[in-house]
């Protein structure tokens, strides 16, 4: 923050005056100070031609500013009241970003990623032709690269505290729902882990195959295939493993 | 041409029926653009005009709230939309309030510069702004909203805000009550009538969410003591005319008071066999009736069957009131309940806090049977971790993606949870003292805690750094490491200065649910210096520094229903510290306590606590300052110090005497408290206290031309006490008498300890 007044003093002036003023502001990357002038220019020409740029304007500069939450009330005003508008599709777009930028490591709440994720699909349902429906797709990957990540670390959580059949449900639900995710390696080997832990070797084997067909590169893989190994020989873990194993 | 409004349906019928619209045209849009318009429109160009479409077009334009009137008409082939458009706001002021910041109310609002200004929408503004009022207990305000019209179609809007009188609450009557009086049942409510000592208090303002809780908790009282007609009749608060203050009039009903008749289990499940689950219950035939105890024994039996893998069992308690005996009968009828499980457990609004810190506490795992009282206990435990807001802890359940799959939905509202103390007091032991502490109980989160304190005394000066994480490695095991350093000018009571630094290394885990097992390592440099010139020889030994490393267990069955203030339960504590892991000392230390709580009248609380400690040198001499003292807190009516094996350097001055500390020791100590009938919330109580106690076997042997005092005889002293939880911190003035000492002993009649500690 610039340190910029949150309010201007109000001093009624021309249009084309403020406005020109609120694009210097951008040019000079004065964004919280170009936000307050977008936003007077509507508010004192309501009417005029200028207010409808100037509040996309402003939502671009409030996005800028890192001040997601008031460039979202923007562009919410903005799609309400020109929904036919030929920039609507960015402005669809830039509230896709506020809540895209927001978003939160994965041990932390996801609300905000679901928000994304409606977002982005929303940019690329409605203009699947534009040049934003290209980036939006592939954010859409991205943050569903993120949702599968907050399942494998609830999944992990439950796998460390020993609840397996929880573990297993998460893992499951990133195999099954988000199949095109980084994290489906890992997925399919903590499955391996959990059945192995609970005593279900053919399920522990069915998932090692999947991982060992379809990502047969990959470390996750090794590790199965250790474990996979141990198991078939009827080998309990060394006497240091297990305590280790016991510490931890 | 006709005009429709919304609600003429039938006049729309004849004037629209027939035809193909082949153009729609927009009149009297000015900031809207004419297809901004056409979008919310149920018809295009080329249709009929259907009087149905042409409805609903209307509807929905006015359902965005972007236009004070719309009006359709037709003109031949033309459908004719005017619209007015709702007048935009250009600035929102707030005027006339002094106690609520407008920073803290303009967030509140929904309206905004820019917005579209509706009347709706200024009444709900006006019914927040109000509302954030009544929080503060202000009834008596005012709102009113003031439109300046300016071009342009815009208008700025004032709130006008008239504060009014804090809202207090006069007195609180009850009506048609006979068994508990008036005073009993306001002791229950949190809502308190407004007097002076009450200052700091805000439960003396009115709050209707807080009467309604009230209530509940007179309900609940009266069914604990075996009413079980009770019924609130009315709760009615008025408002005085001067419009400050409320009277509070409950109406209740309290029926009779039964007992509990004939008590059965009956299963409709056909395998469980209830003979054995009769143990369980905790509500018996005979005894006045008692509606927690229901609930108890639900509990229990839940338990119990849980034990015996019956997860999906539901369980009624039915009632069978006998009037001429006065008793009731209760029937515990377990019934198969949906087989439905919980598929997942989401956790929203933890911005700060780590998912797993909250999945911890929770008793249900995915996957589990879902189980309702499990939801209850783990939404408790949520809101005992301290992290949220008491009132933003809520579980919600949703069928999940079939009908036997349940997703529960843990909605948490962070607080902070960052604490500053400073306090300032006074002790017989210490003098004038400062605290200073600074806390995070949830650090980045992670729920690990960190907290500095300082405490600087005229005699003292401490500082303690410590850090614990409650999980660690995610099991249930706290563990935590501490860094202190003590100097303490103890010329007055042992006759040298002590200096200590060191680091404690600990962890703890739970062995069964009342049990706990604490194992730690310290390590700790002591420098003594500054012995008195004329003090004991034995003294004059102990100067120079030395390093303790020791292990200590430690091993605790608390069976207490509180720790801070236990009325009933006893616990039982035994340690063992083994020092000599390396350092220059060695010893090994074992220490048993152990407390019991009555309550044999209501509000009085009896305790009995009971101490005992060996230290065993090991064939080392054992320092003076690792030996046991006894004295002030713990065995009051004596100084700290003031009984056990001492010494008289000069015999022709018996007035200097040094206390060498003893290596067995024990004592006892029988407490009464009682409230005298004062208000709960006042905080004061008054203690009466018998302390037994004993401290001997010093090593030394007496010299030459000095005199060695070392008796093993009980001292005992006798007292009353008063301690008020004052708001600025707790205060206890204690009075003991010694009833039995020894003509060396040193005694403290009178301790008055004021601020954070005791």
């Amino acid at each position: 923050c610039s340190g910029q007044k949150e309010e201007l003093p109000y001093v009624e002036r021309p249009v084309e005056q403020i406005y020109t003023e609120a694009a210097n502001a951008i040019d000079n990357r004065n964004f919280t100070k170009a936000a307050l002038l977008f936003d007077e220019v509507e508010r004192q020409h309501p009417y005029s031609q200028w207010a409808v740029r100037a509040q996309l304007m402003s939502a671009y500069a409030h996005y800028q500013a890192v001040r997601y939450d008031d460039a979202i009330t923007t562009l919410d005003r903005f799609i309400a009241l020109h929904p036919g508008n030929r920039n609507a599709a960015y402005a669809f777009y830039l509230k896709a970003l506020c809540n895209y930028e927001r978003i939160s490591d994965v041990r932390r709440d996801q609300s905000t990623t679901y928000e994304a994720l409606q977002n982005l699909q929303e940019v690329v349902r409605r203009f699947p032709a534009s040049p934003y429906a290209r980036d939006a797709r592939l954010k859409i990957d991205l943050t569903n690269d993120h949702l599968a990540g907050k399942d494998m670390e609830v999944g992990r959580f439950y796998l460390n505290t020993g609840e397996y059949m929880g573990a297993i449900k998460r893992f499951r639900r990133v195999v099954d729902e988000f199949q095109g995710t980084s994290h489906v390696p890992e997925a399919l080997h903590r499955l391996v882990e959990a059945y192995l832990a609970l005593g279900i070797r053919e399920e522990a084997q069915v998932n090692a195959a999947l991982l060992g067909h379809n990502y047969p590169g990959t470390v996750w893989y090794q590790y199965t295939y250790a474990l996979m190994n141990r198991a078939e020989r009827g080998e309990r873990p060394s006497l240091f493993q297990r305590a280790i194993d016991w510490v931890l | 041409t006709s005009t429709i409004a919304l609600s003429t349906g039938a006049m729309a019928q004849e004037a629209f029926d027939g035809g193909i619209i082949r153009e729609i045209r927009v009149e009297g849009s000015q900031r809207i653009e004419p297809t901004t318009v056409r979008s919310y429109l149920t018809v295009q160009v080329g249709d009929n005009f259907d009087p149905d479409k042409i409805d609903q077009s209307l509807k929905s334009l006015f359902a965005t709230g972007l236009f004070a009137d719309v009006s359709i008409r037709r003109d031949g082939g033309v459908m004719l939309i005017a619209v007015v458009e709702n007048p935009i706001i250009n600035r929102i002021a707030f005027e006339g309030n002094r106690r609520i910041k407008t920073e803290d109310i303009a967030p509140e609002v929904q309206l905004r510069p820019r917005t579209v200004y509706t009347r709706t929408r200024v009444q709900n503004d006006m019914e927040r702004i109000q509302e954030l009022y009544r929080r503060k207990g202000r009834f008596a305000a005012r709102i009113e909203p003031k439109i300046v019209q300016l071009e342009q179609n815009r208008v700025d809007l004032i709130f006008e805000i008239e504060e009014g009188q804090m809202t207090g609450v006069q007195a609180i009557n009850f009506v048609n009550n006979n068994v508990f009086d008036d005073s009993d049942l306001r002791d229950i409510m949190i809502t308190k009538e407004s007097r002076w000592w009450r200052f700091l208090s805000s439960n003396d303002n009115y709050d209707p969410e807080r009467l309604r809780y009230d209530q509940e908790q007179i309900r609940r009282h009266y069914l604990r003591n075996g009413y079980a007609d009770f019924k609130v009749l009315t709760a009615v608060a008025e408002l005085t005319p001067d419009r400050e203050d409320f009277f509070i009039t409950i109406t209740v009903d309290e029926g009779k008071r039964y007992r509990f008749g004939k008590i059965e289990i009956v299963s409709d499940i056909p395998d469980v066999d209830v003979e054995p689950l009769y143990s369980a219950l905790t509500a018996y035939a005979g005894e006045w009736y008692n509606g927690d105890k229901i609930e108890e024994s639900i509990t229990a039996l839940t338990n119990r069957l849980g034990d015996l893998q019956y997860a999906f069992v539901e369980i009624d308690p039915l009632l069978q009131r006998n009037q001429e005996d006065q008793t009731i009968d209760l029937v515990f009828e377990l019934k198969e309940s949906p087989r439905v499980f919980v598929e997942r457990i989401d956790i929203i609004g933890n911005y700060s806090t780590l998912d797993k810190v909250i999945r911890r506490e929770m008793l249900l795992v995915e996957g589990d049977p879902f189980s309702i009282s499990k939801v209850r206990r783990s939404e408790q435990r949520v809101k005992d971790l301290g992290y949220f807001l008491q009132s933003g802890v809520e579980i919600k359940t949703a069928e999940g993606s079939s009908r036997d799959q349940s997703v529960i939905t843990l909605e948490v509202e962070e607080q902070p949870t960052g604490e500053i103390q400073l306090g300032a007091g006074y002790s017989s032991t210490d003098g004038a003292l400062l605290d200073f502490s600074i806390r995070q109980r949830n650090l980045m989160g992670t729920g690990q805690d960190l907290r500095l304190s300082t405490l600087l005394s005229s005699r003292s000066f401490e500082v303690d750094l410590g850090y614990t994480e409650p999980y660690f490695l995610d099991r249930d095991l706290a563990a935590g490491v501490d860094l202190f350093r003590v100097v303490r000018d103890n010329r007055d009571t042992i006759s040298y200065d002590l200096e200590s630094t060191g680091m404690v290394l600990r962890a703890g885990f739970p062995l069964s649910e009342k049990l706990r097992q604490r194992i730690s390592y310290s390590l700790v440099h002591n420098k003594i210096d500054n012995i008195y010139f004329g003090s004991s020889r034995f003294l004059q030994d102990q100067m120079g520094s030395t390093i303790t490393s020791s292990v200590e267990s430690q091993l605790l069955y608390d069976d207490r229903d509180s720790r801070i203030e236990p009325t009933s339960g006893y616990y039982f504590l035994w340690s063992v510290e083994f020092a000599g892991v390396g350092g220059d000392t060695r010893y090994l230390r074992n220490r048993i306590t152990g407390g019991q709580y009555w309550e044999p009248f209501e509000e009085v609380v009896l305790g009995l606590t009971t101490e005992a400690g060996y230290i065993w040198g090991m064939g080392k001499d054992l320092r003076i300052n690792d030996r046991f003292f006894i004295g002030g807190d713990t065995l009051r009516g004596f100084e700290i110090g003031g009984i056990g094996p001492r010494n008289v350097p000069n015999i022709n001055d018996t007035r200097y005497s040094d206390a060498l500390g003893g290596t067995i020791f024990s004592r006892a100590s029988l407490e009464l408290t009682t409230k005298l009938g004062l208000p709960d919330e006042l905080g004061v109580k008054a203690h009466a206290f018998y302390d037994a106690g004993t401290l001997t076997a010093a090593k030394e042997k007496p010299g030459e031309g000095d005199v060695f005092y070392d008796s093993a005889k009980i001292r005992m002293s006798a007292g009353v006490g008063v301690s008020w939880k004052s708001p600025f911190g707790p205060i206890r003035l204690d009075l003991a008498y010694p009833i039995a000492k020894e003509p060396y002993d040193q005694t403290e009649t009178l301790k008055f300890s004021f601020g954070t500690r005791f």
